[in-house]
């Protein structure tokens, strides 16, 4: 009989202090690895499909240009624009921008070689625009652009 | 009454620390979006020495593509079709001479690209992209590598590197972008 009556004693309960610090590692761990955004997009953006992807050249300052349809056409209208750092801005204002961005760089890394423009374009748009920008980046030998896109699917038969 | 008291355990509950993590957790998955960084790169041509390089070139080392607004193609003054066109870059860049009517050679072969500005951009997309795979079939068919391999050498990585700076030196990337017809001129 009193075996019978330690046996009771037991706890059955799992152990679950432990919990709260593995789901905080977890938290901190995807804190850390996400990158935040930096400017939020104000047009509305449908990336290209290609199948020539590569990655963006991280050892560069990338300079993030988004050029599609605005998402408030009651405010700025249903013709496609540029935004760069929340502001629309006009192909020729990009001077500007990329005199601002080369400015932040450190001075030892402070060359338009190290610049790369990152243009997200909505795919129905013409392609003036995208000229015009490019035109410009020309002007300012700024050389380096990347196309952002995203991976064609397999097409299946 | 006293001895019943300090028999008490004194401890926090902590056994809803584990659902606020979780909802913590949950808000951050949510939240966050994975940063799509991968695109197609391109270098623009230098300010002003392009058109005296056009003019100097042997007729058969260019090719002319050329988009228009209805997002028609033309090569070599040849109507074609989008997937028709790689194939063509590559016989053209890759004839070595043997052909009179294609290029040379793989360094002195240039492909002009012509876009219109009522070219969609996503036909304009897709053509750079066909073009630029050219390139990289024969960069990777050269190197021995598939072609998913080959874009995903770094350049960082000095034995990766020499790879690639050898097979861009046997297929060096000229694709020139003419500056679109002014209308307004």
């Amino acid at each position: 009989m009193a075996k019978f009556k330690k046996k009771s004693n037991v706890s059955q309960e799992i152990p679950t202090s432990a919990l709260p610090d593995i789901i905080f590692i977890l938290l901190f761990f995807f804190m850390v690895t996400t990158k935040m955004r930096k400017t939020d997009p104000k047009v509305e953006i449908m990336l290209p499909e290609v199948t020539q992807l590569q990655e963006l050249d991280e050892t560069k300052e990338a300079l993030d240009v988004y050029i599609g349809y605005p998402k408030d056409a009651s405010t700025f209208g249903s013709e496609p624009v540029i935004q760069v750092n929340e502001k629309f801005i006009q192909p020729k204002e990009i001077h500007q921008v990329l005199a601002q961005t080369l400015a932040k760089m450190p001075i030892t890394r402070r060359s338009k070689n190290n610049i790369i423009v990152n243009i997200r374009v909505h795919e129905d748009i013409a392609m003036g625009l995208v000229i015009d920008l490019k035109q410009e980046l020309r002007k300012s030998s700024i050389r380096n652009v990347n196309f952002t896109s995203v991976k064609k699917k397999e097409e299946l038969i | 009454m006293i001895r019943i008291k300090k028999r008490q355990k004194e401890e926090v509950n902590s056994s809803s620390m584990a659902d606020i993590a979780f909802l913590l957790l949950i808000f951050f998955l949510v939240t966050t979006t994975i940063a799509n960084v991968k695109g197609l790169r391109l270098i623009l041509p230098e300010k002003q020495e392009e058109e005296k390089e056009i003019e100097q070139m042997v007729a058969r080392n260019m090719m002319e593509v050329i988009l228009n607004s209805n997002n028609n193609l033309l090569v070599k003054g040849k109507p074609t079709e989008l997937e028709q066109l790689k194939e063509d870059a590559k016989k053209f860049l890759n004839n070595k001479g043997v052909n009179p009517e294609l290029s040379e050679s793989p360094q002195d072969a240039i492909i002009s690209f012509k876009t219109d500005r009522g070219t969609n951009a996503k036909t304009y997309i897709a053509v750079l992209d066909l073009l630029k795979g050219s390139y990289h079939e024969l960069r990777a068919e050269y190197l021995n590598i598939s072609v998913d391999e080959y874009l995903k050498l770094d350049p960082e990585d000095a034995e990766q590197n020499a790879l690639l700076l050898n097979a861009k030196n046997e297929y060096p990337l000229t694709l020139s972008e003419a500056e679109p017809n002014d209308y307004k001129n």
